[in-house]
């Protein structure tokens, strides 16, 4: 079997030169291959002159770049599984069989690369670390074969990542290409002292220049990585720091697990069967509907959220809200009012415009797309719940969430509880009166697919009574509290604060109810002629 | 099938079409042919025949409950008297052989009289074609039919439950498609589906698997993700088409399902609706087209200038000619031909 697939690996490989394109990337390849295996040879070559820190060094820094491109190399040149985990499923292998076959397989082309290159510090070890160097080397090419899988899966995924492909090929390079240049500031000193004496003047100024990069911390903070471990192993054992080198081959064996461990998986994910599996069929339920209940009033708040979402007409809403409190605390700064006063206007404020703002003519803004309820015969009360959801699920995180900020821009925590009160009787309060009044006397209103500030192009009553009325309304009930609040402020002596909250509760939620109720009933008394008017504008 | 019983599928045709013979006996709905220029007043008496004959006919019914109802309501009062011993009864609604009864309905608007006094009685698993020129208050007999307009005077019952009275029960077993109304266009396709099934209260599995079944039967698949408002104007048909069917109900009272939807896509709708009649649910469709009115119904009814001119089995309205004959003969839609010669003689 392992012949068989050797033959495999080996007819897929020579396939690639036989397109002209192939075989011209493919002698690019080996040509690289070769000169990266030839330089490390001088490099190693040449790291034997350099005094026995600086090299420690050196090949600390080397190990590291060499495990990056282990990695990173496959992620960004491997496009598709030479030989795909699935397609050795068909020969009965078992899936840990495969995982053995692939990562051997592996080693039969440019990851054969390894061999050379973990050879290398053979030729830099002479002394007695020579013979830890020779037990790294299979640890090296074992480390970098697992590597290469998993980068070759990530680089198979890629494909479809066009940015996180860039992002990686610039995180990449710019890694390599610090890790050169701190390799060649070690090495600066001992080839300056190589060339000619005419050059000294320039290569002392180099040498000067990368002084920083030969900082010892460096090659010290690159020693806690678990990356080229079996590397820096030989040469830690070189300048005799038995505690060092067994701190590099735990990182080392660490390295390997979780290597491992990735390629298992995702060899597991690629293995998994395809077929269809038999399980409870989920249904596709698209938007706000799937988080929503299949209920009417699930519905009618799914389409209501859907709609605070898409449609401008609600959406201009929302984006006019977080300017009013910049607008309103200008104003009264230029009139003079002190600023811990100033600052718990615009809550309530808020607050008051989004409960009541599309709300009070909410159901105007269905235009005649109202018989779908209709002729469903939505309940008044469902209808007008799945239109305050909304409403309440945004105001509801302003009021708890502005309360404490409003407090303490004011200066006193113990303003909170009163304007709490104020902002959820002006909430809850806003919402019920806007319920009765979108069911009872809804006014013309921009149509849907018109520009939000579009005047709907009706003659007669433009809502303009409708709007002042209902806005009073909602300020008569919460005046108790707003009274409450003033008192307070003005530091007249008495529980006002807790006045304010318990007012401003206690009227908020009894208009909540009380509009729910009646807007319900007027709902579904004038649903007909709700669709009449609509069709009439 | 419940309602089968009542109607046997032998009874149809090959074509859906039903055969004379048999028909004309089993048929309750009598051919209430009036000229226009006849009296109301004796449309009235005419139709006032057809209850007593239903009584006589069918034991299983509600004698009680039916003679109050055929009381010809004419005033307010007497209409709430008619429609509040149906209360009581119709927490359950039963299946009697008339999918939908209209008695006298009527609606104006201002001075303009849109539909007056207008009958009509479709039996379960009829097919049934409405026809009528522009204007002619078909919209606003199916709006009334449908509980989308309320109506001055009449009674309106679908499966025996007043749907003006009883909505909540009568609407259940109603599917409307009605004319030249908005969708919620800035839902998506499968929104919209998924919204008037949530509102019929129907489980989330079955709303998608009707979803499923009717984008696919309508050919509505790959637009389910694009926004109603991008729909072209039959796709906005076929959507809406497929919202009116997905609670399954008993009755279809579809306006215009027809208009600007490509003829394959018709063609798959009436083969859906026709199955779907031959299983017991009943259609009722207004359309221009009459030829399509002729091939598909099995009963049609001719209304004008908001009156009820001619209703009941195909063949018998049609008396042996073409529906589009039939219809500008009892529509007296040839008057107009005449006159007008100056357009004949070119003014340059």
């Amino acid at each position: 079997m392992v012949a068989e697939l050797l033959r495999l690996k080996l007819r897929l490989l020579f396939n690639a030169f036989r397109s002209r394109r192939g075989a011209a990337w493919a002698v690019v390849g080996v040509v690289l291959a070769a000169a990266a295996v030839a330089v490390l040879a001088a490099g190693a070559v040449l790291a034997a002159e350099l005094d026995a820190v600086t090299r420690v060094r050196v090949v600390v820094v080397t190990g590291v770049l060499v495990s990056l491109c282990a990695f990173f190399v496959p992620v960004l040149v491997s496009r598709t599984h030479l030989v795909p985990p699935r397609a050795l499923r068909l020969f009965g292998l078992r899936p840990l069989e495969i995982g053995t076959a692939i990562l051997l397989l592996t080693l039969v082309g440019p990851a054969l690369l390894l061999v050379p290159v973990a050879l290398t510090p053979l030729l830099l070890w002479t002394g007695p670390e020579s013979q830890l160097a020779a037990w790294m080397v299979p640890l090296i090419v074992l480390e970098g074969v697992l590597a290469a899988r998993v980068g070759a899966v990530i680089g198979a995924v890629l494909p479809y990542r066009p940015a996180t492909t860039a992002v990686i090929r610039i995180v990449f390079v710019l890694l390599i290409l610090a890790g050169l240049v701190v390799i060649a500031a070690h090495v600066a000193p001992a080839v300056g002292a190589l060339l000619p004496a005419a050059w000294w003047p320039t290569t002392l100024g180099v040498v000067a220049a990368l002084a920083p990069l030969r900082a010892p911390a460096i090659a010290e903070w690159l020693s806690v990585l678990p990356l080229g471990t079996f590397w820096r192993a030989p040469a830690h054992a070189s300048v005799g720091r038995p505690d060092v080198v067994e701190q590099d081959l735990l990182l080392g064996v660490v390295a390997l697990v979780v290597l491992a461990v990735l390629w298992i998986a995702s060899l597991r994910h690629m293995l998994r069967p395809t077929r269809r599996v038999a399980r409870a069929r989920v249904a596709l339920v698209p938007g706000w509907f799937r988080r929503l209940p299949s209920t009417p009033v699930g519905a009618v708040a799914a389409r209501s959220f859907t709609y605070w979402q898409r449609d401008p007409r609600y959406r201009i809403a929302l984006v006019a809200l977080p300017v009013i409190p910049v607008v309103t605390l200008l104003a009264m700064w230029i009139a003079g009012i002190p600023f811990s006063v100033a600052v718990l206007v615009p809550l309530p404020l808020v607050v008051l415009l989004l409960a009541w703002g599309t709300l009070h003519n909410d159901v105007a803004y269905d235009s005649t797309a109202l018989w779908t309820q209709l002729v469903a015969q939505t309940r008044g009360v469902h209808d007008r719940l799945g239109r305050l959801l909304p409403v309440l699920a945004m105001g509801a995180p302003v009021v708890i969430l502005g309360t404490p900020i409003v407090a303490w821009l004011h200066g006193d925590l113990l303003v909170a509880p009163a304007v709490f009160g104020v902002a959820s009787a002006l909430l809850l309060g806003g919402i019920g009166v806007s319920s009765v009044a979108s069911a009872r006397s809804p006014y013309p209103a921009t149509r849907p697919g018109d520009a939000p500030f579009q005047q709907p192009q009706v003659p007669g009553s433009t809502g303009g009574g409708i709007q002042a009325g209902s806005i009073a309304l909602i300020l008569v009930l919460a005046s108790p509290s707003i009274a409450a609040l003033v008192l307070f402020v003005l530091g007249i002596p008495g529980a006002w604060t807790w006045v304010a909250l318990a007012s401003g509760l206690g009227m908020g939620l009894l208009v909540f109810v009380l509009g729910l109720r009646v807007g319900g009933s007027v709902f579904d008394r004038r649903a007909p002629e709700l669709l009449e008017f609509a069709a009439r504008n | 099938m419940q309602p089968d019983r009542d109607v046997p599928p032998a009874r149809k045709g090959p074509g859906g079409r039903t055969s004379t013979a048999r028909s004309a006996t089993s048929r309750k709905a009598p051919v209430v042919v009036a000229p226009v220029s006849e009296t109301p007043g004796v449309t009235v008496e005419k139709v006032a025949e057809k209850p007593a004959e239903k009584v006589a006919e069918k034991p299983a019914g509600k004698p009680a409950e039916k003679a109050v109802a055929k009381v010809p309501a004419k005033t307010p009062s007497v209409a709430k008297a008619v429609r509040t011993p149906r209360k009581k009864t119709a927490a359950h609604p039963q299946v009697v052989g008339s999918a939908l009864s209209v008695r006298d309905l009527s609606k104006r608007f201002g001075d303009i009289v849109a539909v007056d006094s207008v009958d009509l009685e479709i039996e379960t698993g009829t097919f049934y074609g409405f026809v009528g020129p522009n204007g002619a208050g078909k919209t606003t007999t199916l709006a009334m039919i449908t509980g989308l307009l309320r109506p001055d005077s009449g009674v309106v019952t679908v499966h025996g439950v007043d749907v003006w009275g009883n909505a909540a029960v009568a609407k259940k077993s109603l599917g409307v498609l009605p004319d030249n109304l908005r969708l919620f266009d800035r839902l998506t396709g499968s929104e919209f589906l998924h919204h008037a099934g949530a509102l019929r209260g129907l489980p989330r599995e079955t709303v998608a698997l009707r979803v499923d079944d009717l984008s696919e039967a309508f050919g509505l698949r790959n637009s389910l993700d694009r926004f109603v408002s991008d729909y072209s104007a039959g796709m906005v048909k076929k959507l809406a088409i497929a919202a009116a069917m997905i609670h399954s109900p008993r009755l279809l009272v579809l306006d215009e399902p027809f208009e600007s939807v490509d003829p394959v896509s018709a063609n798959a709708v009436i083969g859906i609706l026709k199955k779907y009649a031959a299983a017991g649910g009943t259609v009722l469709l207004s359309s221009h087209s009459m030829t399509l009115i002729e091939r598909t119904c099995d009963a049609v009814a001719i209304i004008a200038e908001g009156r009820m001119l001619a209703s009941g089995p195909m063949t018998e309205v049609l008396d042996g000619k073409s529906l589009e004959a039939r219809f500008v003969e009892l529509a007296g839609g040839a008057t107009a031909v005449e006159g007008m010669e100056w357009l004949q003689s070119y003014s340059d």
